[in-house]
This record gives structure tokens, C-alpha cells and sequence, in this order.
């Protein structure tokens, strides 16, 4: 269960070069055979690409003439055309402005809330693998005790009595998909705390503090920026589902959640108003997910094509 | 390779299995039986009149069950298991002396050729007091008969609130209420002034009314200070803080009372003041528990309601109907373990009585004219519930809140929980059996994918969304019923708000939110503006108020005199230096109101307004914003009942009550006494004369921007039902499906299938006995 | 083994009680009443309101409210809010139709994982694993109620047939059919829930069939002349499934589980649909029941699962 390479792979034809050992290098060019993967990321890069445009946009537009939330009533549930090429919604408002201008918010609550999560997992995690005993205990029972629960069941029920915002939904996400984290990287720390480089850190007196961070943590980090890209994917998804419920991030602000969500009731008379954001958490959560497992492929070696 | 084929076979098996199962079951698909299938999202959970409060839990019970009363087609009262009603008062006037009142006495027989105007049959005199009998409830003698009377006044009525803190040990021992009567018996025999305490008891939970004679506000402080000593040791006001209950006093005072503060004298009233409102004058804050002064009335009124049963009617389990029943029900209502939600109307109820088995009298307190709507109650069957520790805790063998028995032209047959239920038809109901053999009651929870079950045949009718009405228009084979709806749509500005307290301002808004374009793009045409607290289904609506109408210039210029001009160039009105910015909050699931929200987002925006537009979930939205004032607007909908009443709504004394429907603190004294009127008013005539005024002046004030009626829309399938019901002559009447003041399930009990055969149909017994 | 399995379940006392605490917590320190319907009906007062919160020990310290529903939950008594019903009673009669949903839904999603998973681990690295890859994150990226109402769009709204509910309305069928139109009626439900769940099973099969393929055993076997089919089919696999009994136990959990969404859309009369109206409805006891309950079943799940493996895989032993 290690995570970096320790030694080069010296079936691969190109690592038998001259070149110095990189395992970046390493996982870079793995990375890139996988065409899956690769094409997954070129899409994320995309809509990065889109996100960034749209924030910089603003209200309304440099490169696109409709605003996300300007109504005109009268264009109300107009089929895709050329000026709308996504339709329009219930209040006349370009679907395409809205799904632009949802991608940030959509990516942004994927993002911090694995943000959250990692954070707080990571610090678990490495509490309870580099102490260990009864700090470890604790811990691992308090994790214990968080995955006893039904996750989307107890999201839904903090969202829908709290005050619905952004940030709760984000924060009530990262706050209950921890403990995959912590308990991986409480694993690896509790393999790292064997190895000989971290005895001879102990041994020279350095603090706890300085021996997680510096010298455990940057050795368990891969696995983590693993399930982090994983769990962007999933909280995009568990935001969708809110919305769909109608606990999703409130208005004005279009996410594609609940574009979808106000949709719905629709869909008899104007399907563009479910195909499309439907389509856009699909296309990005698979995106992720495959860019996941790439990386994930790329670092495992156990998994490496023989 | 045995593993092999079962691994690579298991797959293409089971969807062969499901193939199989759909061809199977293909041939089966779209028969239906004669039956009535409705559809809703929610399950009613619980089917007892007493405690329901769910929509999908009243329309069940109007099949199960009876009321005395109930609502005609055009929203009149006629009587239903009662035969007939008779109304009568008895009033009785309170004077200083024995003298006195004989003197008033002779003063009103001095005038008996004008007796039966005033609907007074007869006066008899006892010690100090004159007693009235009267053909009519109401006050609307009081006028001629005081004329008569002179100089000889009567001394005033009154009533008084105890109010003890919940957080007391009072609760727990209903035994004090007794203590308490004791205590009011004592007090009043060692006061000098001899006061007359009428009665006192234990109202609703923690509350307390004394009815007094002429009792003065000395007395009544000395009353509360030794009431609160002599519950001493068990009043505890120092853990109030410390519980979360909603109402804790410390709530109370956080809500600024803006009527008390204009009204209430920092002493005691030397004496009560003469007939009129005078909501929350208070004797004294000192203490936990309080006697506070609520109103006073120059008589004591008690109208009676006399109801002559129906003989004959039998309970679903063929035991007879009778006044215990209906008796039964009203102390249902009021057991406080019960914890009724309809108890409200109940509560101006002095008692009831149960002469013989077919007659049941009901007195009231004082007049209060929409008692007549409140007995369109269902009556609960006493023989299978008296006995019960409450209707809420039933002993286990006891299934009714499950499983109703009532009187009603359907009877229960199955409830599968969350799927549907099924009620067959009962064949000795008394008005005549119900043609369709069963009706049946799905819960489908998807909204989305409940139209899409109507549309392949999965139920028989279906209320519409209005974006929908086009469609089914279009397509032949529906019918569609439209007509207006008893509820109107409505922006509530907080009138405790400095941006909303000027009603130049208000009325600003109301032209400068395009009422029209909001129902044409959101109703899609289904509504009409809407012009005061009633709808046009009523006949309390004003049809002479006229909307304001869509003028952004004039709301520019309104706002501009109210001092509101964008001074600082930055697209926002501003005055002293705030800028109009101000948060519309709704709660979430209702499209029509979030789209409502975000056309007035827009609107306002184009005459320099800011508007943030905020969605709650339901429950955190009536219990963090609207029950604690802490909003600016928010978008809400009123489904009104049909009587008249609008006391919580408008009334200027619940503005200071919490979690009181009036949170937009509405106060207009004026509009206060037309309330009062008109709740109290038993002349049809005279309560629309006073609804006219108040729709007319509530609109002027401009409280809410009052946005539309909504047209209701429903579908059904072409040609499947008609109704045949009994007419008022005897004769059966039969006609398609309509839609009526009602909507168009009033008639539901007799629907029919057009295929129903002649010999089917049921023998009228018009009135009593089948 | 016993020991094991009793030093699990006292572990597992702290445990529960923790969660008793927490989702306690959450549902009551939530703004909001639960009552439904009561807030702003003109004919319900505030003293109604009061008689209500009394009524349901809302007037009481939260200790103290705490103390009661343990009580009631530890003797079967609690009720819920909505209907003065047990709740054990409610939850109960919801069971049949989440069990069978479910055990449909296990069925489909282990008939196409296994071979799904068999046929990537067989090509490994080749453009076949990559596309049963692909096509697997496909199935847990599609967000399942939009899938939910494409299909409805698709079977309903196009072609009329009957799909919502246990069983088609209002028909009277003949035993044997209308146990086929019972099963018709599972076969949406179970395939959306099948689509997420052969996704992650065929990762997991391809996972530990791939171990197994390149362990000594298989080798000799391969080395002994046997035929790939063989192999694959015979050796391998059987130790490639090993791992895969534990999923039955944590199939136990998976009851309460993401049935929420599928259950409403389907209007299905599963556990899933009354946790979300309990959550409506503020019905703290029947919350508070579930997820105790959920929680139940995870511990037993996992129980469950290293029980099973240790009587699957004698190398494994507990002390």
C-alpha cells in the first residue's frame, strides 16, 4: 500500500533513458497513455476555461448578449434556436447564460467542499496514525460513529433546517465525507511512522508538529489528491440531488442543479430545460472521475500494465 | 463450462424475466373498474377530523364524514346532518340598582310596537338585571333599545385575560384552575366594592377569563397580586430564559407592541373604560402573571344556536346518530389533551346542551357570526371514542384515526399507507346511495410524475399548473375546469420597516409592480389583479375598488415626493444617505411564488430599487422571519375560508401577539371597529356594507401589494362523469361536471359514470328517513 | 470468534449512543415546530400552538427531552409526530417494499457486475478495460434522478405504460399476474439503483479478479495445460468472489440509503421516501429512529462482513 513509487520501473521502455528518476515525470507520462483520463482532463481544463469567462463576465456580457438572471417574460420557454441555443426558461432567461454562469458555482461547491473534507481528514487521520493508542481510539470512533450515518439522509436533513445557503451546503458536504480520507491516511501514517526516515527524525529531537507535516504528510499526500478529485465529483452530484429536492444553492444564483430543479416541472412542455443541465453534471463528474482514476492508475503501481 | 453460462446468462435472464413480466401484465394495463381515482402528492397520515390538518386528510374526511352544516354550491350555509338551525340571543343588561333596572325595563316595554323590529320577544326583570330574548343574534339592537332607555346606562360587561407564563408549574395541575375559581370567590366576597364576577375558567392552555360587572382596575390589580401570591412558590420566572420555548416572555417583549404602547397607561385605569376596543390595556407588568384588561361590552350577549338533528342517520357500523355525538365532538374539541388545531372557533363557545337525543343547543359566549361556517365540523362518532385517555393516544385495539367510522356517504375499505386509499360506497347513506361503487385516493409524491400518471389514465382528474392549461386545451381528449379561487397572491411589506412605514411608498410600489404581466407570464393569463383582502368568490369582495395599475413614471414621481431620489448617481434611490435596498424573502417549492419574486426583483429594479431575493425552507421561513418580524417583504398567498372574519389577519391587537398572523403589522383603528362589526354582525347585508369598506381602505393602505386571484384549473378526461344529485325540491337534477363557487368537488358524493343503468339509481328519501 | 464478535458489539455501545446524541442535536436545535400545517392557518392561535408544544414536551429542557425519546425509542413506544403511530409500526410496514426493491437491485447489479468485472480483469490494459472503465464511471457519474426522468419521459410519457407505484392502479389482476406487474414495477427502481451499483461492483470484481489471476495457484493451473476458460472461470474466480460476501453485508445499510430520491420520483412506499417526510414534517421521532436504525445496520453490517470473510477465508482468524 505505498503511494509513491519507491524505485523505477525498468520494464517501461522510455524510463531507459538517461535521464534522472522523476516520479512525477513517472506519473505524468502514465498519466497521458491513459486516453480516457487525458481527454476527461482537457474537458475539466474547458470548463475551467469557462468558469474563469463567466466570472470575469460578470452580469452580462463581453462574449455572450444574454444575462443569467435578466427575465423577459414575454421570450418565455422558447425551444433552442440560434439566438438561444439552449432555449430559454419559465421567465424568458437564456438557459446557455445560466448553465455559463452555473459552472462556476457548480465547480466552486465541488471544490471547497473537498477542500473541507481533505482538511479535516487529513488532520484525523494524521492525529490518530501518528499518535496512535488512545488518541487513536478516540478518533477512529468518532469516525466510526460519522459513517454510522446515513450521509445523503443526514445532509439532507441539516440543509433542509438550516438556513439554505451556499455555504452550509458546501460546508454540511465537506463536513460528512471525511472519513474516507482520515482513515487512509491514518493507514499510511501508521506504515510511514515505521519507516526509517521518520525514526531518524524522531530520534533527532524534531517536534511532532514538524515531523507530521514536513516529513510524513508529503509522503501520504498522493492517495489524498486521489480521493480529493473523486469527491469533487461526488459533491457536485449530492448538490444536484439537493437541488433536486429543492435544498440546493437558493436563487438567484444558477447552478446547474437547479436549473434542473425549476425545470422539472416542465418537462412535458420543454425538455431543453432538463436534457441540458442534466447533461453538464454528467459530462463534469465523469470528467472527474475518470481524471480520479487516471491518477490513481498512474500512482499505483501494482496496477501498471505487465 | 457450467460457472461460465450462468455468469454470462444471468444478465440476459433477468431481463428476460422483466420482459416476460411487462408482456404478461401488458394485457391488463388501462382497464379500470367504475370507480372515482384522485391523485395527490401526500399521504393524510391521519384521518380524524379533530386532528388532521393536511389538505389530502379534509377532502377523505368530506367523504367519511358529516358536519351539522355545510357549504352549498354557492358557499351558503345549509343545513346537512342537522335538519334545520335556529338562531336566537338572549342579552341581559347589568344596572347599578334593582331600581334602575326596573326602571329599564318599563323604559323598553314603554316601546313594545317596535320590539319585533329589533327581533326582542321578551324582557323579564331579576334583582339588577334586565334579561332580553331575541329572535336574532347580534348588537344590532343595542342602538334603538339604549335610545329608549335614556338616561338609565347600563353598567359595562367585561372581560379580562389571565395570563400565566407556560413556563409555570400551572400546567401540570389542572387541580389550580379550581384553586383559582376558589380564590376569585374569596377575593370578591372581602372586597369593599363588591364587584361581580360573572365566571371564570380555564381557556386554553396557561390562560384564564373573568368576566366581571362593573369591576374597576383597583380591583383587578388587587386580584392579580394576590392571585400571584397565592401561587407563590409556584411561579418560576427565572428559568423562562432557559427554556426554548418559542413563546418565552422574553420573545414577547422583542416584538415591539405598537398598539400597546399608544393605548396602555403606565397605572391602573381608574375605571374600565366604556364599550369599545381597548385590546392590551395592562394593569401592572410586575410579576410573571398578569390580569390584563381585554374588552368590555355595554350587555352580556349570548347568542344560541338551536340544531334540530337529522332522525334516522346511522354510523358506518349502523349504530344510530344523535345529539351525544355531536356533543361529543365539541368536547373533542376543546379536551386540551386533544391539542385540536380548529379549536379556535370553538372557543367563544359558553357550553353546550343535549335536550333530547335529536336536539343540540349551542351558546356562545358573545356574537360571533361565522359560528355557523364552524359547525360545517365533521361529528366524530362518541360510541367508539368516548373512553379514550385522547384522541391522540389511543388504546392500541382502537384503530379510528386509521380507519374512521362516520356517517358520511362513503365508508373506509383499505389504506395502504403512502400508496392510496379506498373508500366504497355507503349504501344507506341518508341523503340517497352514492352511484360510483368506490373512490379511490393515490399519493403519488412527484409532483412531475403525478401529471405524467394522468396522463396514461392513472387517475381522473388532476389540478393543473397554468403553464399546463394550453396543452390540455389542445388536446381532445380533456376537459377542462377553470373558475376562481377562494385565496389571492400577495407581497407583505413589514410595516414596522422604515422603508415600508410610508404609505406614499407603498402605494409607489403597487404601480410600480406590473401586476398585469405577472399573471399574463406566470399565471399565463389565470388570474385576475387582485383588490383587497377577499376574493370575488365571496360576496365580502369590493367590486368597486379598482386596481392600481402599471405606471413606473407615477411610482418614480410618488417615490421622489416621499424623499426617495437617486441622489448619489449609482441606479439606487437613496434618502439620508440609505440607499432602497431591501431583502424578499419566500419559501422554497412553490415555482409560482419564486417566479413572483424574481419579476419584482426585476421591476423594481428598473425604478431604482435593490431587491435580494431569498428562498427558506417552510418551516424555518414562518419561524425565523414571518412569526419573528424579521423580514423586509416576502412573498406569501392567502387561502381564505368563506366567512368573513379577518381578525388575525388585520386586526392591529394580534400585531403584538406572537407568531400572530398579522406580521406585517397592520394598524388601522378604523379597520379595527369594521373587524369587529363584522365578526359580530348577523345581517348578511350589513356584514357586506362592512366588508366593502374594510376591502376598500385595507387596499388604500396598501399593507400588502395584493398581486391576483388565481383561476383554479383542473383536468379530467372527456365525458367520464356527470352528476345526478338531489335538488333542494326533491327532484334529482343531473348535469355534467361544473366547477362552483366550491370548486367543482362539491358535488363529488354523486358523481356518476354516464354508463350507470337506470335501475341503479337510488330512491330519493328527501329529508329524514330512508 | 466470540470474543471478537463480543468486543465488537461493546465497541459498538458508544458508539450508537453518540448518534443518538448528534441527530438528536441536529433535529432539535433546527429551527422550526412540528406541527405542519398549523403555521399561518387564521383559525389556529398561538394558545393552540402552546397546547401543541406541550403536548409533544417541546416546553421542556432539551435533557430532558433527550431522556424521553431514548426512553420511548429503547421501549418501542416512540411515536411519531404525524400520527401518534408507533414508529417501529410505521417503519415496519414500509419494510416489504424496500427489501424487495433491494434484493431486486443486489441481483441486477451482481448479474452484470460479475461478468463486466471478469471480462476487464481478462483484458487488462487493453482498450476493453479502458472502455468497461469508462462505461463504469459513466453509470456513477449519471446523477440518478435525471436518469429517473428521462426514463419516465421515455416509458411514461412516450409510450404510456404504467410504471409508478407497486403495481398498476386500479386493475384487478389474476394472482399470477399481478405478480409479474408487481415485478414490472421493480424493474425501473432496480435498474437505475443497478446502473450506480454494477459500476462500483464491476471496479471491485475487476479489482480482486485481477489479483487472483496473477496468484501461484492460477499460474499452476494455467502451467497444468488447463484451458483459459478454465482457469478464469474455475480458479480464479472462486477467489476472486471471496471478497465479494462482504458486500452482502454491507448490503444491510444500503436499506436506508440513497433510496430517498428513486422512492419519491417512483412513488415507492420505502424506508427512503419516510425518512425524507419525516424530515418534511419535522417528525424528530421517526428521524431520530431511522438513523439510530441506520446506524444499527452499518455496525451489524460491518459485522457482518468480517464474520463472513473469516468463514469464507479459513486463513483469517479472529482473536
Amino acid at each position: 500500500m505505498t503511494s509513491a513509487p519507491t524505485k523505477p520501473d525498468v520494464t517501461g521502455p522510455e524510463l531507459q533513458t538517461t535521464e534522472p528518476y522523476s516520479p512525477w515525470r513517472d506519473f505524468r507520462k502514465r498519466f497521458v497513455r491513459n486516453k480516457p483520463a487525458i481527454s476527461a482532463f482537457w474537458i475539466l481544463v474547458a470548463l475551467a476555461a469557462i468558469a474563469l469567462a463567466a466570472v470575469t463576465m460578470g452580469g452580462t456580457g463581453a462574449y455572450w448578449p444574454y444575462d443569467p438572471v435578466n427575465v423577459e417574460p414575454p421570450a418565455k420557454l422558447q425551444p433552442p434556436t440560434w439566438s438561444h441555443p439552449l432555449g430559454t426558461d419559465n421567465l424568458g432567461r437564456d438557459v446557455f447564460a445560466r448553465m455559463i454562469h452555473g459552472t462556476p458555482i457548480s465547480l466552486t461547491v465541488g471544490l471547497i467542499a473537498v477542500a473541507v473534507s481533505v482538511t479535516i481528514g487529513i488532520l484525523i487521520g494524521s492525529l490518530a496514525g501518528y499518535f496512535g493508542g488512545v488518541v487513536d481510539n478516540i478518533l477512529m470512533r468518532f469516525v466510526d460513529m460519522m459513517m454510522c450515518f446515513p450521509t445523503f439522509f443526514l445532509i439532507l436533513t441539516v440543509v433542509a433546517l438550516l438556513k439554505p445557503s451556499i455555504y452550509n451546503i458546501i460546508i454540511v458536504i465537506g463536513l460528512t465525507s471525511w472519513t474516507g480520507t482520515a482513515r487512509f491516511v491514518r493507514a499510511e501514517f501508521l506504515t510511514l511512522r515505521q519507516r526509517d526516515f521518520v525514526m531518524a527524525a524522531v530520534a533527532g529531537g524534531l517536534g511532532n508538529g514538524r515531523i507530521i507535516f514536513r516529513h510524513i504528510l508529503p509522503n501520504a499526500l498522493a492517495p489524498v489528491a486521489v480521493s480529493a478529485v473523486l469527491g469533487i465529483a461526488g459533491a457536485i452530484l449530492t448538490e444536484a440531488s439537493l437541488s433536486f429536492l429543492g435544498f440546493g444553492v437558493p436563487p438567484p444564483a444558477p447552478t446547474w442543479g437547479n436549473i434542473l430543479a425549476d425545470g422539472k416541472v416542465y418537462i412535458l412542455d420543454a425538455w431543453w430545460l432538463i436534457l441540458f443541465p442534466g447533461m453538464a453534471i454528467f459530462i463534469t463528474t465523469l470528467s472527474f472521475y475518470l481524471v480520479g482514476e487516471g491518477m490513481r492508475e498512474a500512482l499505483d503501481p501494482r496496477l501498471r500494465v505487465d | 463450462m457450467r460457472i461460465r453460462t450462468i455468469i454470462l446468462a444471468s444478465p440476459i435472464v433477468l431481463l428476460l424475466l422483466f420482459a416476460l413480466a411487462f408482456a404478461v401484465s401488458l394485457p391488463f394495463f388501462g382497464e379500470r373498474r367504475e370507480q372515482l381515482v384522485m391523485a395527490s402528492t401526500a399521504d393524510p397520515e391521519i384521518l380524524n377530523p379533530i386532528l388532521s390538518t393536511t389538505a389530502p386528510a379534509g377532502i377523505i374526511q368530506s367523504f367519511v364524514f358529516d358536519g351539522l352544516m355545510r357549504l352549498d354550491e354557492n358557499a351558503e350555509v345549509e343545513p346537512a346532518l342537522a335538519e334545520r338551525f335556529e338562531l336566537t340571543q338572549t342579552s341581559r343588561l347589568y344596572f347599578a340598582s334593582p331600581q334602575q333596572a326596573a326602571a329599564a325595563a318599563r323604559a323598553i316595554e314603554a316601546h313594545r310596537v317596535a320590539w319585533e323590529e329589533l327581533g326582542l320577544e321578551a324582557i323579564t326583570v331579576e334583582a339588577d338585571r334586565v334579561e332580553l330574548a331575541l329572535t336574532m343574534p347580534g348588537t344590532g339592537y343595542r342602538e334603538a333599545l339604549f335610545e329608549w332607555l335614556g338616561p338609565i346606562e347600563p353598567v359595562p360587561f367585561q372581560r379580562w385575560q389571565v395570563r400565566i407564563p407556560p413556563d409555570t408549574q400551572w400546567q401540570e395541575e389542572p387541580a389550580t384552575v379550581d384553586r383559582v375559581l376558589a380564590w376569585l370567590e374569596k377575593v370578591q366576597a372581602a372586597a369593599p366594592e363588591k364587584p361581580r364576577v360573572i365566571y371564570g375558567w380555564k381557556n386554553t392552555s396557561g390562560s384564564m377569563e373573568i368576566y366581571t360587572i362593573g369591576a374597576d382596575g383597583r380591583f383587578m390589580d388587587r386580584l392579580q397580586t394576590e392571585l400571584a401570591e397565592a401561587f407563590g412558590t409556584k411561579v418560576t420566572p427565572a428559568e423562562a430564559s432557559v427554556a426554548p420555548a418559542p413563546a418565552t416572555p422574553a420573545r414577547v417583549a422583542a416584538t415591539p407592541p405598537a398598539s400597546v404602547s399608544t393605548t396602555a397607561p403606565a397605572t391602573a385605569p381608574a375605571a374600565a373604560p366604556a364599550a369599545g376596543p381597548g385590546p392590551g390595556m395592562q394593569l401592572s407588568t410586575a410579576g410573571p402573571l398578569r390580569i390584563e384588561f381585554d374588552r368590555s361590552w355595554p350587555a352580556q350577549d349570548e347568542p344560541l344556536i338551536a340544531f334540530y338533528l337529522r332522525k334516522g342517520v346511522r354510523w358506518h357500523d349502523d349504530k344510530p346518530f344523535t345529539s351525544a355525538d355531536a356533543r361529543y365532538t365539541y368536547e373533542a374539541l376543546m379536551f386540551e389533551r386533544n391539542a385540536s388545531p380548529r379549536r379556535a372557533d370553538f372557543e367563544v363557545i359558553k357550553h353546550v346542551q343535549t335536550p333530547d337525543e335529536y336536539t343540540f343547543l349551542v351558546r356562545y359566549k358573545e356574537p360571533y357570526s361565522p359560528c355557523l361556517y364552524s359547525w360545517g365540523m365533521d361529528i366524530i362518532p362518541r360510541h367508539l371514542l368516548a373512553g379514550e385517555p385522547s384522541l391522540r393516544e389511543l388504546s392500541a385495539a382502537n384503530d379510528f384515526n386509521k380507519f374512521p367510522v362516520g356517517t358520511g356517504p362513503y365508508k373506509m375499505e383499505r389504506w395502504a399507507t403512502n400508496q392510496y386509499i379506498s373508500l366504497v360506497r355507503n349504501d344507506d347513506y341518508w341523503e340517497g346511495r352514492p352511484h360510483l361503487p368506490r373512490i379511490v385516493y393515490r399519493v403519488i409524491p412527484d409532483p412531475t410524475v403525478s401529471q405524467m400518471e394522468f396522463q396514461t389514465g392513472g387517475f381522473d382528474y388532476a389540478g393543473i399548473e397554468p403553464h399546463q392549461e394550453e396543452r390540455y386545451r389542445k388536446d381532445p381528449r380533456y376537459q377542462i375546469f377553470e373558475g376562481p379561487s377562494n385565496s389571492y397572491n400577495y407581497i407583505g411589506w413589514n410595516l414596522q420597516s422604515p422603508l415600508f412605514r410610508d404609505k406614499r411608498v407603498r402605494k409607489a410600489l403597487a404601480h410600480a409592480i406590473n401586476t398585469e404581466a405577472i399573471i399574463e407570464h406566470v399565471m399565463y393569463g389565470n388570474g385576475r389583479p387582485a383588490t383587497g383582502p377577499y376574493s370575488p368568490v365571496t360576496p365580502w369582495w369590493n367590486p368597486d375598488v379598482e386596481p392600481f395599475g402599471y405606471d413606473p413614471e407615477k411610482a418614480r414621481a410618488m417615490l421622489a415626493e416621499a424623499g426617495w431620489k437617486d441622489r448619489d448617481g449609482d441606479g439606487i434611490l437613496d434618502k439620508d444617505g440609505q440607499p432602497f435596498r431591501f431583502t424578499l424573502i419566500l419559501n422554497n417549492g412553490v415555482p409560482v411564488r419564486k417566479d413572483i419574486a424574481v419579476l419584482t426583483q426585476q421591476y423594481l429594479k428598473r425604478i431604482g430599487i435593490a431587491v435580494e431575493v431569498i428562498e427558506y425552507e417552510w418551516a424555518v421561513f414562518i419561524k425565523q422571519y414571518i412569526d419573528a418580524r424579521n423580514f423586509d417583504a416576502c412573498v406569501l398567498g392567502w387561502s381564505m375560508s368563506f366567512d368573513q372574519d379577518l381578525y388575525q389577519i388585520w386586526h392591529s391587537s394580534q400585531v403584538a401577539v406572537p407568531g400572530s398572523l398579522n406580521f406585517v403589522s397592520y394598524s388601522n383603528p378604523e379597520v379595527d371597529q369594521l373587524i369587529e362589526k363584522a365578526r359580530t354582525e348577523f345581517n348578511l347585508e350589513k356584514v357586506e356594507e362592512y366588508t366593502h369598506r374594510i376591502s376598500e381602505m385595507i387596499y388604500d393602505d396598501q399593507p400588502y401589494c395584493f398581486l391576483f386571484y388565481p383561476q383554479s384549473l383542473a383536468a379530467m378526461p372527456k365525458g367520464l362523469y356527470t352528476v345526478k344529485r338531489p335538488g333542494k325540491d326533491g327532484q334529482w337534477i343531473e348535469e355534467p361536471i361544473r366547477r362552483t363557487k366550491l370548486g367543482f368537488t362539491v358535488y363529488q358524493r354523486w358523481w356518476t359514470r354516464e354508463f350507470v343503468e337506470a335501475h341503479e339509481q337510488p330512491t330519493l328519501t328527501p329529508g329524514v328517513q330512508p | 470468534m466470540m470474543t471478537f464478535v463480543l468486543r465488537r458489539l461493546l465497541v459498538s455501545i458508544p458508539i450508537l449512543f453518540g448518534i443518538t446524541v448528534v441527530s438528536f442535536l441536529i433535529v432539535h436545535l433546527a429551527p422550526g415546530t412540528p406541527y405542519p400545517g398549523l403555521e399561518l392557518n387564521p383559525k389556529v392561535s398561538p394558545e393552540i400552538r402552546r397546547l401543541m408544544e406541550q403536548t409533544y414536551h417541546f416546553d421542556k429542557p432539551l435533557i430532558a427531552r433527550y431522556g424521553l425519546i431514548m426512553k420511548d425509542m429503547f421501549t418501542g413506544q416512540i411515536r411519531s409526530f404525524q400520527d401518534n403511530e408507533r414508529v417501529l409500526v410505521k417503519i415496519g410496514r414500509r419494510l416489504p417494499a424496500t427489501i424487495s426493491l433491494n434484493i431486486v437491485a443486489t441481483i441486477l447489479t451482481m448479474a452484470g457486475a460479475i461478468p463486466l468485472g471478469i471480462y476487464a480483469a481478462r483484458h487488462r490494459g487493453t482498450w476493453r478495460d479502458q472502455g468497461v472503465t469508462v462505461l463504469s464511471f459513466m453509470g456513477i457519474a449519471l446523477p440518478s434522478f435525471w436518469v429517473a426522468y428521462m426514463l419516465l419521459m421515455l416509458f411514461v410519457g412516450k409510450m404510456g405504460i404504467p410504471v409508478v407505484g407497486l403495481r398498476t392502479f386500479g386493475v384487478e389482476m389474476p394472482f399470477g399476474v399481478g405478480l409479474m406487474d408487481r415485478l414490472w414495477h421493480l424493474f425501473l427502481p432496480a435498474v437505475i439503483f443497478a446502473i450506480g451499483g454494477i459500476a462500483a461492483q464491476s471496479r471491485y470484481m475487476r479489482g480482486s479478479m485481477a489479483d487472483a489471476m496473477v496468484q501461484d495457484f492460477v499460474r499452476t493451473a494455467r502451467a497444468k495445460g488447463l484451458s483459459d476458460e478454465a482457469v478464469v472461470y474455475k480458479h480464479a474466480l472462486r477467489n476472486a468472489l471471496l471478497p465479494m460476501v462482504t458486500i452482502f453485508g454491507l448490503l444491510l445499510p444500503s436499506l436506508l440509503g440513497g433510496a430517498v430520491i428513486i422512492e419519491t420520483i417512483f412513488a415507492y412506499p420505502g424506508i427512503g421516501r419516510l425518512g425524507f417526510e419525516a424530515v418534511m414534517a419535522r417528525d424528530y421521532p421517526t428521524i431520530m429512529t431511522l438513523n439510530t436504525i441506520a446506524a444499527i445496520l452499518v455496525l451489524l453490517g460491518n459485522l457482518v462482513a468480517d464474520v463472513l470473510y473469516a468463514v469464507v477465508d479459513p486463513r483469517i482468524r479472529y482473536e
